[in-house]
């Protein structure tokens, strides 16, 4: 009983650990545009961008602040860069040397 | 071959100088002087009147090492065939934000040095030679050298400012400037880029190659002779003018300018370069407005834009036309840029694009002047330009174009033999440009090779003798950043 007891919890903590675990998703980079022009999320999810392009990107991130942003560097080609949105609100990407390479993102 | 080129203008300096005064000398005087001498003058000057191309307003510009290395991005990104001034959807969007996207690395300052060396030959020789110093034909030349300080000046301050020397007219000059701000924001809920523009020639400013100041050719024999007529907008305003003017692209949909140009007095135009009575002149503001429906299928690579462009005022043609008498001008204008890319990923895949532009312009010559001028009151120009472009890997682009001009007939306003403004035919043209491509040995230079070639079919309202206008020119334009 108590073997079959503990089973039981390490199954529901797994399940509910996978459950809480975070998102990744990918926004492909490709053309001189993103894949989308918006996309909502969970806190603590987070984005890879791809350059799928010839020529290297940029990926600039603004924070609902306002004043807070996080410039990810230059992105050459075939190289991703990635990060993780940890505060409820709406941010806005974009390259810094392509600048209709733009999208928004919602974290709730 | 370029040091010779470079020892050979220069020992004409004082040649051409004699003769530029000579040719002044020799220029019909607006005040007093009847249109019937002025005209059999004209007609003793047709050879030169026949108005080299040094004459006109230099449209010079290109794919500039200081965009390419602001941006870190090679040629071909913004330039269909990997070399300036055609623009791609990116290089639009480049010059609309203010020449400002950047790296984020610190370059210094944008500037860039251009040459531009060619051979004209043309099917006939031209009487006393194809312009001061030169010969009657087969001319090697010097076009146009060039600084330019292109690229970022403050955040959301970016500008391009050409400084020119003529090596046909042996003449430093103050070439296009468009001095921008831009910034971005909303409205009904959708963005929109709005900027604030200062420049010195209408359609200089504009991000499409369907208007006259960066349209096809984009560079031309400055030895080889070009019809007579020509619409204000055509470049008869370039560096002859200053303005200030607003823009905005709503929703990457519809975009609005609107501007306000005031001519240059002859004292600033002599000290910019210019020379005040070759060119039209004015003390009026000048309203230029511009309109444009543009469509982006990014995922497919077609690109649609249809416009409409015009501008209105008071202007004194230059060379005596109207001997010093205004005339009120209009031109309205419409254009369409169609663009596809083969491959939106890679900035080498293959392009297609065209153009097409149509000017109608009416003039009112001032009443003061009808019976000195013995001119019509009224007279309307139109002008169509159709080019087309296959860029292949942006390293070979032909391009083909069909220009055509007519216009009211009169032989007391148009300095042509039977007083038809009348010309047309076609250009062809191969542009090859080795590097400019994101694995090009030389970040920080580029080169175009080109064989272009004019032909004809009426001239200045002759057909008999259009084609010995005709003419050939091979081009090596080099672009260095410093």
């Amino acid at each position: 009983m108590p073997i079959r007891f503990a089973i039981a919890v390490a199954i529901l903590l797994g399940l509910a650990a996978a459950a809480a675990a975070a998102a990744t998703i990918t926004v492909v980079q490709k053309g001189l545009a993103l894949d989308r022009s918006s996309v909502s999320l969970a806190k603590g999810d987070r984005i890879t961008f791809t350059n799928d392009d010839d020529v290297i990107h940029n990926i600039h991130i603004f924070g609902p602040g306002g004043d807070d942003n996080v410039d990810l560097g230059l992105q050459r080609p075939g190289k991703n860069l990635s990060y993780k949105f940890d505060a409820n609100g709406t941010y806005r990407v974009r390259c810094n040397i392509h600048p209709s390479v733009k999208m928004s993102v919602i974290v709730r | 071959m370029f040091l010779d080129l470079l020892r050979g203008t220069k020992a004409r300096f004082a040649i051409v100088r004699l003769s530029k005064s000579l040719m002044c000398a020799d220029r019909p005087r607006c005040d007093g002087l009847r249109r019937s001498d002025r005209f059999a003058r004209s007609m003793r000057l047709l050879p030169l009147a026949a108005l080299p191309a040094a004459a006109l307003p230099s449209g010079s510009a290109l794919a500039l090492p200081s965009f390419a290395i602001q941006t870190g991005q090679p040629c071909a990104a913004c330039h269909i065939g990997a070399f300036g001034p055609q623009l791609t959807p990116y290089g639009r969007d480049f010059k609309l934000h203010g020449y400002t996207a950047n790296d984020g690395k610190d370059h210094g300052l944008p500037l860039a040095f251009t040459a531009q060396t060619s051979f004209t030959h043309t099917q006939e020789p031209q009487p006393g030679g194809a312009a001061p110093g030169f010969k009657p034909n087969d001319n090697f030349a010097i076009d146009q050298l060039s600084i330019y300080y292109a690229g970022q000046i403050a955040p959301k301050v970016g500008g391009f400012i050409e400084l020119n020397y003529d090596g046909v007219a042996q003449q430093a000059l103050l070439n296009n400037v468009d001095i921008r701000y831009a910034s971005e924001g909303e409205v009904f809920g959708q963005d929109v880029l709005w900027g604030v523009t200062a420049n010195n020639n209408p359609t200089v400013q504009d991000p499409w190659n369907s208007t006259p100041a960066w349209g096809f050719p984009y560079n031309q024999s400055p030895l080889a002779p070009t019809p007579n007529a020509s619409t204000l907008i055509d470049g008869g305003l370039g560096q002859r003018v200053a303005g200030v003017g607003a823009y905005s692209l709503w929703n990457d949909l519809l975009y609005l300018e609107g501007d306000v140009y005031k001519g240059l007095t002859a004292p600033a135009l002599t000290a910019l370069g210019q020379v005040p009575d070759e060119g039209s002149q004015t003390n009026d503001f000048l309203p230029y407005a511009r309109v444009a429906l543009l469509k982006d299928w990014n995922n497919t690579g077609h690109h649609l834009e249809l416009g409409a462009y015009g501008i209105s005022g008071n202007v004194v043609p230059g060379n005596g036309q109207t001997l010093g008498f205004n005339v009120h001008k209009t031109d309205l204008a419409i254009d369409a840029t169609y663009q596809f890319i083969t491959d939106p990923a890679k900035v080498t895949s293959d392009r297609l694009s065209a153009h097409a532009t149509y000017i109608h312009e009416t003039s009112q010559l001032a009443s003061e002047g009808l019976a000195l001028t013995g001119a019509l009151p009224d007279h309307w120009l139109d002008t169509m330009r159709v080019d087309v472009s296959y860029s292949f890997a942006a390293t070979v682009t032909p391009s083909v174009q069909y220009f055509r001009t007519v216009g009211t007939a009169d032989v007391n306003y148009w300095s042509t033999p039977n007083g038809s403004p009348n010309s047309d035919g076609m250009i062809f043209e191969v542009a090859y440009v080795p590097w400019g491509k994101p694995d090009s040995p030389f970040p920080n230079m580029n080169v175009r090779l080109a064989v272009q070639y004019f032909n004809y079919f009426s001239f200045d309202g002759s057909y008999a003798d259009a084609s010995r206008n005709n003419s050939f020119y091979f081009s090596l334009w080099t672009a260095v950043r410093f």
